[in-house]
């Protein structure tokens, strides 16, 4: 169990229902009008904060408590981000500009042409479409890499600047890989203009019953709505359909059937108050056709639309995935990162509490005495790293959504420094610090970049300076290290260095 | 007197009819052209003209005149050696394109020209093709007309071709080699048994090495297309011995027609044109590898030059310094800056205010001077420049490297964004001396001069480390704070003062490097980030404080890569290339070469 002292847990405590509790209530039962009144715009922001804060715990974990400076967590990051941005990628469901059951970028790349067998949907991109399956990646993909590249360099003893090096050109190498558009992930657009996460409107696989009857039955057009919906499908298929229907071949008949209607679905409102006159809608259905929706609420109406009118043939979705921009969305993401933030944050405070994190330290402060103590310091320093992988994977896929575009220059090797910088300017070794500098750090890059663009440059190199040179121990660190300053008067630049207790044994190389 | 192409003229055309008053378009592109075959004339080249009326100037008159067309062709190829007299070219090029005219009265008839000049109604005065003198009336006062009034004389296509031919033959006798070479070249691909008779007589005078050989192809080439099974073939081998890169897609089309009709062609060709393409082919692939090792030497020369002075600092001090790729980039906004002062000055701007400084205005060698001038002062100015840098930063932080890469980090941002406000976000344009531009060939194989100055450079900066190093008591102390630092500092070596001179030193050796990048890579604010990642594969590659190590390190990065390129692209290679690296040090975790020492390190 860890163990918390009372003025930690009271902390702890309230930031948690100040994010969790106080800022989406703002949000949600506070009229725009009041000065009390938190965006969804500021939501979003804060939530992307939070993700950053994520991160910069799994930079601490290994920078802070084992000592290894990785300059590529940006990438772990950015591949749980990719992970679940694939997801949703699948779940446009043709409401991009081609109105394809591809996503866009693969329309525009000419995939058809490369995976003419599956219709233009590389192979490794089909089980994405499961969200389970990309929520598994989130966590697998960055775990092997972290875990391969790891062994390669833990076994072979790289450490320090040189470990730090190889990190960076990890993720330099997966950065202007992912730039390619050869390797299937957008190129450098990367995956944006998502509409629906965790499910979709779209017609999928098992939801159309006795797909043979229901071919038959468009096709008779008895109704205004079949005749209209039958009308809609090009000539080709509505022929390839009425042969499968006949010869009964359900399977087959329910894809082509499932293409044309989720086409038709995502092309405009299917309503019109002659078609649906036999029709029974609900009242919650005639209000929303008063709003005249469009894009996603329009799907979502089409989709309610098209199961009223078919009860018997069309299965009743009750979960159509969440709209991504919706503010209730959005809200639910920001609690999701500020929930995750919390649980990460109780894993290192639990992690870090125990032998294995005292060994960890150890590692960080003399790694041979460890080494000759008899631990085999690569295999802890094997599981930091991935643990740090993972969760930056995570950071990244809650990251994705709320930003709503991931492409590869999330991934670039400055990303990854400035990632480091959050952590030094809050305080390594420590757990607090790594948040409050993500967060202190992105608020004043998001001011500084919205103010004075050009000199946001100059404010974060200084950072990297100032922060280097006489913070050692970040913003935490500070009041010691302003007692240390006021008890030993005339002390320099050089004595700060001797309060960062970090290399403890500050004996020149021998 | 150069004749552009008509396409050429016609792509200008609607520019001149915004410059002249409004005038119907066939008569503004007669004018043009017309201007343009006459060269603008000026009255003393016409007044040089007259004093030597030319037998060719007769010839032409007469081809002109002649009723029968066979009789023009004839007159016309008698010309073909007449090239170094403009004027043939020129009124033939103009009589092709319908821009010479005939004047005809009751008994004489009289071919002209109009001259380039006109008057403010379009008008032009007329020069006989006889003697080139201006035609003039009763009174003396010479004629003028407006081309779009005139008839043009009368041409049938065989003339037209003949002309032509006649046209592109005199390039064969151009005095300028590589023109002739050039034109043996295009004729030659187009195989016309025409052309053939020129190509002997041509040979027989011919004296520079290239463009014989150039006549040798023509000929083999021409000769390849006959339907003599026996000429033929032998002209096919022969071309496989001059190992021709022009010719080898004809002989594979040869070779894939031979194959399919077995009976027009026979087997001699079919083994010929195999024997010819597969010796050329080979030529070809010896070609490439060359080029490929070049361009991997010379990749690996820059590299090299960049990633040195990174090697050294990092030996010494276990620092790795990422604002490296800025020094570089001082030290080529410096030749920038030397450039603009040895020529036309130049704008930049200082906290916002813009500062000119004049130039010295000197063109020619003073100018091309700059260059030596900018890699000795880029020298200075990074080596400075990286004297602040360890002087105000660095020297706090010997103990903690990790934290003095993220400190020399937030020293690159801030140089690169200084570079933005003070030379522009744009890439600043810094010309090549002279003697640094253009290439040579030897056996189809590019060398500029501005890689092999880059390799020249690059042995030199070693040699200048090496002596540094062994020859002088700096070196002496290097080595001994290298190898231990505490023991040095125990008998007397100023460490401090050691740790200032090398970092001086290896970022005097940037700034050189990013001189020299100047002159083949962009110079611009992100200059230095183009480089940085390789030169830290290099370091970590060629191991720590050994030059050997990083010599080797940078010939292996730069050749793999180039090696790599035509197979993969440029990013696969490169990601390749890294992932070598990776494996690589699993098998010598410490790099290529590790400096033994007694101490356990970390």
């Amino acid at each position: 169990m860890i163990k918390f002292s009372k003025l930690e847990l009271l902390a702890v405590a309230l930031a948690a229902f100040v994010g969790l509790v106080v800022l989406p209530c703002l949000n949600a039962f506070v009229p725009p009008s009041s000065g009390f009144h938190v965006t969804t715009f500021s939501l979003s922001l804060y939530g992307k904060y939070l993700t950053y804060a994520v991160l910069a715990l799994g930079v601490n974990l290994l920078w802070g408590y084992t000592g290894l400076l990785s300059l590529g967590q940006c990438l772990f990051f950015s591949l749980g981000g990719y992970c679940l941005g694939m997801n949703m990628m699948m779940n446009i469901s043709r409401l991009g500009q081609y109105h394809e059951a591809i996503p866009d970028f693969m329309v525009f790349l000419e995939f058809p042409a490369r995976y003419p067998e599956t219709g233009g949907l590389p192979p490794h991109w089909m089980p994405f479409k499961h969200f389970w399956f990309a929520g598994l990646m989130v966590v697998l993909v960055p775990a092997a890499v972290a875990a391969l590249f790891g062994w390669l360099a833990f076994r072979s003893r790289i450490k320090g600047v040189y470990f730090s090096i190889l990190s960076q050109a990890l993720t330099y190498a997966a950065c202007l890989m992912f730039f390619r558009n050869d390797f299937t992930f957008g190129g450098n657009n990367g995956l944006t203009d998502f509409k629906f996460l965790l499910g979709t409107p779209s017609l999928e696989a098992g939801e159309i019953a006795r797909p043979a009857d229901f071919i038959a039955k468009l096709s008779e057009g008895r109704d205004g709505v079949s005749k209209h919906l039958w009308s809609q499908i090009p000539e080709p298929s509505q022929k390839r359909l009425k042969e499968l229907a006949d010869a009964n071949q359900g399977a087959a008949g329910e894809v082509l059937l499932g293409a044309e209607l989720n086409k038709i679905l995502a092309t405009g409102l299917i309503y019109e108050e002659r078609r649906f006159s036999e029709v029974a809608l609900a009242p919650e259905i005639k209000r929303r056709l008063g709003q005249n929706p469009r894009d996603t609420g329009m799907l979502n109406l089409n989709r309610d639309l098209l199961e009223s009118a078919f009860p018997q043939d069309v299965a009743r979705k009750r979960f159509q995935g969440f709209v991504v921009n919706d503010p209730a969305t959005k809200r639910a993401l920001y609690i999701c990162s500020g929930a995750l933030l919390l649980l990460t944050y109780l894993f290192c405070r639990w992690l870090t509490s125990t032998k294995f994190g005292l060994i960890q330290r150890a590692v960080r402060d003399s790694e041979n005495r460890v080494l000759f103590s008899g631990y085999a310091t690569a295999s802890f320093k094997l599981f930091v790293f991935v643990t740090a992988a993972v969760i930056a994977g995570l950071g990244g896929a809650l990251f994705v959504p709320q930003v709503g575009i991931i492409n590869p220059s999330e991934m670039g090797a400055d990303k990854s420094i400035e990632a480091v910088i959050w952590v030094a300017v809050g305080g390594r070794g420590n757990l607090l610090g790594p948040i409050l500098g993500a967060i202190g750090v992105n608020s004043l890059k998001s001011y500084a970049t919205h103010s004075f663009a050009e000199q946001w440059p100059y404010i974060l190199g200084g950072l990297f300076v100032f922060v280097t040179l006489f913070m050692p121990k970040g913003l935490v660190g500070l009041p010691s290290q302003i007692r240390a300053f006021w008890s030993k008067p005339g002390s320099t630049a050089a004595d700060a260095e001797s309060a960062a207790p970090l290399k403890p044994g500050k004996t020149a190389r021998l | 007197m150069h004749v552009p192409p008509p396409l050429c003229a016609k792509t200008q055309a609607p520019v001149k009819i915004n410059l002249q008053t409004r005038r119907v378009r066939r008569c503004v592109r007669a004018f043009f052209l017309a201007s343009l075959c006459l060269g603008l004339v000026d009255s003393r080249a016409a007044a040089a003209a007259i004093a030597t009326p030319s037998t060719n100037r007769t010839v032409l008159t007469e081809a002109v005149l002649a009723e029968d067309s066979d009789k023009q062709i004839e007159l016309v190829r008698k010309l073909v050696n007449a090239g170094s007299e403009s004027i043939v070219e020129q009124a033939l090029s103009a009589w092709r394109l319908g821009n010479l005219f005939l004047l005809e009265t009751n008994d004489t008839r009289i071919p002209f020209l109009l001259e380039a000049r006109t008057d403010g109604e379009g008008k032009a005065v007329a020069l006989r093709l006889l003697d080139g003198e201006a035609l003039k009336d009763a009174d003396g006062v010479p004629i003028k007309f407006s081309a779009a009034d005139l008839t043009p004389v009368d041409t049938t296509s065989k003339l037209r071709k003949a002309i032509k031919t006649t046209l592109d033959l005199f390039a064969l006798s151009s005095p300028n080699s590589k023109i002739r070479r050039d034109a043996v070249i295009k004729l030659g691909q187009e195989q016309d048994p025409e052309y053939l008779p020129h190509f002997e007589s041509r040979l027989q005078d011919e004296t520079v090495r290239e463009a014989r050989r150039a006549l040798h192809e023509a000929i083999s080439l021409t000769l390849a297309a006959s339907e003599d099974p026996v000429v033929r073939d032998s002209a096919v081998l022969r071309l496989g011995e001059l190992r021709s890169i022009t010719s080898l897609q004809f002989i594979k089309n040869l070779e894939k027609q031979a194959a399919a009709n077995p009976g027009k062609f026979g087997e001699g060709t079919l083994s010929a044109t195999r024997a010819a393409a597969q010796r050329i082919e080979t030529y070809i692939a010896f070609g490439n590898l060359f080029g490929t090792a070049f361009r991997g030497v010379s990749l690996s020369a820059v590299i090299l030059v960049a990633a040195l002075g990174l090697a050294i600092t990092f030996g010494l001090m276990n620092i790795i310094n990422m604002a490296h790729g800025e020094i570089m980039a001082v030290g080529a906004y410096t030749a920038f800056v030397v450039q603009g002062l040895f020529g036309g000055g130049l704008l930049f701007s200082v906290f916002g205010k813009t500062v000119s400084l004049k130039g010295m205005g000197w063109t020619g060698g003073w100018f091309d001077a700059y260059f030596i001038v900018a890699l000795a002062v880029s020298f200075v100015t990074a080596g400075l420049a990286g004297l602040a840098l360890e002087r105000t930063i660095l020297r706090f932080l010997y103990r903690r490297p990790l934290e003095s890469l993220l400190a020399t980090w937030g020293v690159s941002l801030i140089l690169q964004q200084i570079f933005r406000h003070t030379f522009g976000s744009a890439n600043v344009q810094v010309s090549s001396p002279s003697f640094l531009s253009g290439s040579f060939v030897v056996h189809d194989v590019l060398f500029a001069y501005n890689r092999l100055f880059i390799v020249g450079f690059a042995l030199f900066v070693v040699f200048l480390t090496w002596l540094l190093l062994s020859k002088t008591s700096l070196g002496l102390q290097i080595r001994a704070v290298m190898q231990n630092r505490a023991m040095a500092s125990c008998i007397g070596v100023r460490t401090e003062r050691v740790n200032m001179m090398t970092f001086a030193f290896g970022s005097g050796l940037a700034g050189m490097a990013g001189a020299c990048l100047s002159q083949i890579a962009n110079v611009g604010p992100s200059l230095g980030q183009r480089y940085i990642i390789d030169c830290f594969m290099v370091v970590v590659l060629g191991g720590v404080g050994n030059l050997v190590g990083t010599v080797s390190a940078a010939v292996g990065v730069g050749v793999t890569d180039q090696i790599l390129q035509p197979w993969l692209g440029a990013v696969l290679g490169k990601i390749t290339v890294l992932a070598a690296i990776i494996l690589f040090l699993q098998w010598r975790p410490n790099g290529l070469f590790v400096t033994r020492s007694r101490s356990l390190e970390g």
